[in-house]
């Protein structure tokens, strides 16, 4: 079946998937679908299901246009938004089939190393404060990373401050995320291979430990001491 | 390759949607119909939850297990449940690479080992049971199959059937692994003394007879076998006939560059035993095939006339080791018995066309092994898949609830196609 799986792939990718785009390279092939004319689709299935059952919304997506399905997206339970994010970052060179699989992998060694202190736990306390589930403690990590404030270079009189800006919530999702993969790449030795290192680094961040958690709280310490140049902004 | 394979699949899921419905009602119809192997477990389940109570949103299905622990007793009742191994016993019995790496990794991860029972290892058990080894020529159990499905988890299953019957076990983990290294540097070997052509390994023959000694060591101690022959391994290394089989298999372990000429003496000895009546021997080979090859890692000179190649790899049958244990298919003893796998893992082109023992083994290999039982391993049938699905949710390793459901669980029963070991691979990011 997994071969009937790949054949489909191999022929979706021949036949035309998506309007004839405008360069000579569909490099922004997904980019043709503008967002005031198309809207985004629903990958949930609850969600669509709802919908379905709502006749006055129904009715309205009816005669609308909606962009096609990503195809690393899918509704069922291997899928998860953010951990989509987490292999975009990891990926080089577009190549997403090695950046999933490492993601994978480290989210298996987080869940064998937990387990592990799981079952060789003596007490039910003990057990009690033992996360096992790997998306959890990625998501949990990612929030004890996030910084809210960063700081920007402003030139006023010929002098460069950095001045402490406020910053979305998006994008300290982004530099928490980011901050984790470079933290993974940053291995002590050849030995330590990326998913090991970024499973020990999403497990120490969960905890409010290590180095990113470290990088996070050095930065908000650096926008305390250029308070001064707040107003620069 | 299946990795790649599961990554690129995984993002049409969404496709087969439908697919995945049709098998899952299939499932559930199929399950209605009463299964023995399920109703039996209902009679038979012992109280799982031996670490404690998890944490309450944690995922957790009740396993199949069987408080039958001795292999002796396992029957057509036990099919498709699980029963423990104490920690003591798997690490006296097997070798760090008598499973494969995933299953031992698995096995530290929950702090237990367990096996599920299944056929092929309960069939051949059976036989074992039934047959009168005494006065015939050792019969050859092959278990064969694609891979994952359970070969050398079967064996596993065997061997601790054999060690409860007090067999003496020749066992070795891995047959390729002497030719093979998949270590960065390979194992040394050394020009044997008697015989130039023939080459002996060093550490990896003394490896083997730390295991042989751990292995039967309550057994040796039982039985104090005597040699038969006198062996004369240097000038100051003699041993005359009558002197003890456990100082022989010492003096290997002590100085590893004779390690491969004890363990020939070792196995001629056995063999001696055998046929005598003093004790019962299984000869246990996982991937048997390899030792017919022309493959190994090793390089020697060798000037070839047409291609003006200035090396060749040794073959085989050109080590001390695996001569030894060829030389145990011969069929001029009895009371003993002969298991293998036939797996094309250990192929050096990995051809993967088919996995057929004819086509495996190849001319020779048939030759050496005819006439033999083939054993059949095929993947988990849905009772099993359901069985081992239960067994890995119990240990918390799906961590997700979406995929406990039975919708979830069609659709991994789908993309691993019940293999095993694919569903140990699609399981381990959940």
């Amino acid at each position: 079946m997994l071969k009937n799986f790949l054949l489909s792939q191999q022929i979706s990718s021949i036949g035309s998937r998506f309007p004839a785009a405008p360069a000579q390279f569909a490099v922004r092939s997904y980019a043709i679908y503008s967002p005031d004319k198309y809207l985004e689709p629903i990958y949930e299935k609850e969600q669509l299901e709802e919908i379905f059952q709502n006749k006055e919304i129904k009715e309205r997506l009816q005669f609308s246009q909606i962009k096609p399905a990503e195809q690393s997206r899918s509704w069922s339970f291997f899928d998860h938004p953010r951990v989509n994010r987490l292999c975009n970052y990891v990926m080089k060179e577009g190549n997403k089939v090695l950046a999933r699989n490492l993601v994978e992998e480290t989210f298996t060694r987080i869940k064998r190393k937990q387990l592990r202190a799981y079952h060789t736990a003596e007490t039910d306390e003990e057990r009690r404060n033992i996360v096992c589930d790997p998306l959890t403690i990625y998501l949990g990590a990612v929030e004890n990373c996030r910084p809210f404030l960063d700081l920007l270079p402003i030139k006023r009189g010929g002098i460069t401050y950095q001045v402490p800006v406020p910053m979305s919530e998006k994008h300290s999702y982004f530099i928490a995320t980011r901050w984790l993969v470079h933290a993974g790449r940053d291995r002590p030795t050849r030995r330590v291979h990326f998913p090991e290192n970024l499973a020990n680094e999403l497990i120490d961040a969960f905890y409010g430990r290590g180095r990113v958690v470290q990088q996070k709280n050095d930065l908000h310490k650096q926008c305390e001491a250029n308070r001064a140049y707040a107003h620069y902004r | 390759m299946f990795r790649k394979l599961f990554s690129l699949s995984r993002v049409h899921h969404g496709k087969c949607l439908r697919l995945v419905q049709n098998i899952s009602s299939n499932v559930t119809s199929s399950r209605t119909g009463s299964p023995a192997a399920v109703e039996a477990s209902q009679t038979l389940t012992v109280t799982p939850r031996n670490v404690g109570a998890p944490p309450v949103d944690m995922p957790y299905m009740e396993p199949y297990l069987t408080a039958e622990d001795d292999p002796r007793n396992h029957t057509e009742e036990h099919l498709g449940l699980w029963y423990n191994i104490s920690r003591e016993e798997f690490k006296r019995i097997f070798h760090p690479f008598s499973l494969n790496i995933e299953y031992n990794q698995l096995c530290e991860t929950f702090n237990e080992t367990s096996f599920m029972i299944r056929r092929p290892a309960l069939s051949v058990m059976k036989y074992l049971k039934q047959l009168n080894l005494s006065s015939m020529t050792p019969p050859r159990f092959m278990f064969y199959g694609a891979q994952g499905t359970g070969k050398t988890c079967s064996i596993a299953h065997v061997v601790h059937f054999l060690s409860r019957e007090n067999f003496v076990i020749l066992q070795v983990p891995w047959v390729d692994r002497w030719l093979k290294q998949f270590l960065k540097k390979p194992a040394e070997i050394l020009p044997s003394a008697k015989n130039p052509q023939v080459w002996d390994h060093t550490t990896d023959a003394s490896d083997w007879l730390k295991f042989f000694s751990t292995q039967n060591n309550e057994m040796l101690k039982k039985l104090q076998l005597k040699s038969f022959d006198q062996y004369q391994f240097s000038t100051r290394e003699n041993f005359p006939a009558g002197s003890d089989i456990t100082k022989i298999v010492e003096l290997g372990i002590s100085r590893p560059r004779l390690a491969a000429q004890v363990v020939v003496a070792i196995t001629l000895e056995m063999k001696k035993h055998a046929s005598q009546g003093n004790c019962k021997v299984a000869v246990v080979l996982d991937g048997i095939n390899s030792a017919f090859t022309e493959e190994s890692i090793y390089k020697i000179d060798h000037v070839d006339f047409y291609t003006k190649e200035t090396w060749k790899y040794i073959p085989a049958q050109s080590f001390t080791l695996v001569q030894a244990f060829t030389n145990m298919l011969e069929k001029d003893w009895t009371n003993g018995v002969i298991i293998g796998s036939i797996d094309y893992c250990c192929r050096k082109d990995k051809d993967k066309s088919t996995y057929n023992p004819r086509y495996i083994l190849g001319q020779e290999g048939w030759e050496a092994l005819d006439p033999f039982v083939p054993v059949p391993v095929p993947e988990y049938s849905p009772e099993e898949f359901e069985s081992a699905f239960a067994y890995l949710a119990s240990k918390h390793w799906i961590q997700k609830h979406e995929a406990l459901t039975p919708d979830g669980r069609a659709l991994i029963a789908a993309l691993s196609e019940r293999n095993p070991d694919y569903l140990l691979r699609i399981c381990a990011p959940l």
